[in-house]
């Protein structure tokens, strides 16, 4: 499995937060840690490059994070990549229900880096294990 | 959710958010205004849809904004990235605002839009503003005003 990352979200600044957490965590993320604008831009992303997770807002212009999950649980060789939505979402119904629309986890903003840390370790043990 | 429903909450979702986010702490500001628009005054919308439409709306400076994303990307406020993401920064403070401000309320069914910016003219910024007036909620943050305010219906 390859160690890199993706952060789909459409505030640059969110991302940057993200990035950083993900960098100071502790994980192997020798494959880069990269970002994309949107559900669409992530795609992009993954149709070029091995991605071993992805961290992905909900709510985006052109296309949200629910919609990308549900294109590559349909693409054979992306269905198996992690996904964890990253959102202020605040119907807890509606989070949990993400779980049976192929998502692996949820974090609510606004989250600490340590939430971060604890998430992505926690993710990539589990896929690594897989 | 009942018209005053949310004035609590997004207050508090404000200050949570603010603490959280970007470790700045908010508190109600000395005197009772009025206080003077900011160069740069910027408004940001989050229309949520639901069984009850809402609508909140934050005001701050442009320099709040640049200090809120100084803290975020861990940068000098000066910093021209911090100016660059200063809208941004302002926008997503509002996007976890409004999901926190919803689920306090206990709200359940809605659906969040995106956070819209826009500059704010001085007199919009007054009525907003003006005690007892515009009924939004005036904080103090880092020095900044900062207004907050959300329409039920």
């Amino acid at each position: 499995m390859t160690n890199s990352i993706l952060i789909v979200d459409d505030s640059a600044t969110t991302r940057a937060v993200i990035r950083r957490a993900v960098l100071l965590s502790g994980v192997d993320t020798s494959g880069g840690v990269h970002e994309a604008a949107n559900g669409r831009l992530g795609l992009e992303f993954l149709a070029r490059h091995e991605v071993g997770l992805v961290l992905a807002d909900l709510h985006m212009p052109e296309m949200t994070g629910l919609e990308m999950t549900a294109r590559m649980l349909a693409d054979e060789r992306l269905r198996a990549v992690p996904v964890v939505i990253v959102t202020a979402e605040p119907d807890a119904a509606k989070l949990e229900a993400l779980t049976r629309q192929g998502v692996r986890g949820y974090l609510r903003k606004p989250f600490t880096p340590e939430a971060i840390r604890k998430l992505v370790t926690e993710t990539l043990g589990v896929a690594r294990a897989a | 959710v009942q018209p005053d429903a949310l004035a609590l909450p997004v207050v508090d979702a404000l200050c949570a958010s603010l603490e959280t986010m970007a470790f700045v702490s908010a508190f109600p500001p000395d005197g009772a205004g009025p206080w003077p628009c900011p160069p740069g005054a910027r408004r940001v919308t989050i229309e949520v849809a639901g069984p009850t439409p809402a609508v909140l709306e934050l005001a701050a400076s442009a320099a709040f904004g640049a200090v809120l994303a100084a803290n975020l990307l861990t940068c000098d406020p000066g910093d021209p990235a911090a100016a660059a993401g200063a809208d941004d920064a302002l926008k997503e403070l509002m996007n976890v605002t409004c999901g926190s401000t919803i689920n306090a309320a206990g709200g359940r069914d809605f659906e969040l839009g995106l956070p819209r910016v826009e500059p704010l003219t001085a007199a919009e910024w007054d009525a907003l503003t003006a005690p007892g007036g515009g009924g939004a909620h005036v904080l103090e943050a880092d020095g900044h005003v900062v207004a907050v305010r959300a329409r039920v219906g």
